[in-house]
């Protein structure tokens, strides 16, 4: 990884250690793909004062970055979906947004390394 | 003679770690999964697919993983089927709430692929009566 990066690469491992690389890269592609229309859908649930979808959406992509190594999205998902409504603020989306953004291209670039290091004959699962 | 399996049906509204979850216990050996996205639609197919496990979020737009077991307890009372909660919800008290509705297991995400299949493995194992009840 070249740049500063808080990857969760244990998880991303264990990933890979349960399911081979080539079903972990075809997830966590998946998971890029699909990250903005996320935030997009928290930020609309915002926008609108939808507290109830923006904790749900929330919690969701909480989870699924928590399970892709996106840490820090996963603490600004949490402390959206543990909070008061009047306590989330613009700054909050901003700053998810900006995670989130960043947490992807650390995903690809370590899917990059990763399928750079693997033997040509290996397997797809 | 025909291998018994046993039929986990998977139930998350994110499908991206609901089908990695199913594919991860696919390659369990006797174990077939079924992945569901819709907690309502996995309900009204319990009578046709029959399952002996299900690996349930919590969290879920239309119908939350409580109210789901609260619908199926209803539905199974002589043959209730063992829960494997899995969940970004990770406090004490859910922890007590879930144990209160009966899982027999409760992981919190991030889901770590090879510790739920090595406790659902376990599970199985030491309850061989799970599966055998048609």
């Amino acid at each position: 990884m070249t740049m500063d990066s808080d990857l969760d690469l244990f998880v991303l491992e264990d990933l890979v250690a349960a399911i081979g690389f080539a079903a972990s890269a075809d997830f966590v592609t998946r998971f890029i793909a699909d990250c903005d229309q996320r935030v997009a859908r928290i930020l609309a649930a915002f926008a609108a004062d939808d507290f109830e979808s923006l904790v749900l959406d929330a919690h969701t992509l909480g989870s699924s970055a928590a399970t892709y190594g996106l840490r820090s999205v996963e603490v600004l998902c949490r402390k959206i979906e543990h909070s008061e409504p009047t306590d989330v603020i613009e700054q909050d989306m901003d700053l998810l947004s900006a995670e989130a953004a960043r947490g992807c291209a650390q995903l690809s670039e370590w899917l990059e390394a990763r399928e750079s290091e693997r033997p040509e004959r290996e397997e797809s699962f | 003679m025909t291998e018994h399996k046993r039929k986990i049906m998977v139930v998350d509204d994110d499908p991206i770690v609901g089908q990695m979850v199913a594919r991860g216990l696919d390659q369990l050996k006797s174990v077939e999964t079924t992945y569901y996205r819709d907690p309502v639609r996995a309900l009204s197919d319990l009578y046709l697919l029959r399952p002996d496990l299900i690996v349930l979020d919590w969290m879920m737009p239309r119908m939350d993983g409580m109210e789901f077991i609260e619908k199926m307890t209803l539905m199974e009372r002589r043959y209730p089927i063992p829960v494997f909660m899995l969940t970004g919800k990770n406090t004490g008290q859910d922890f007590e709430k879930a144990c209160e509705a009966g899982v027999v297991g409760y992981l919190t995400k991030p889901v770590r692929l090879g510790v739920l299949r090595t406790r659902i493995y376990n599970y199985l194992q030491n309850n061989s009566q799970v599966g055998r009840r048609i």
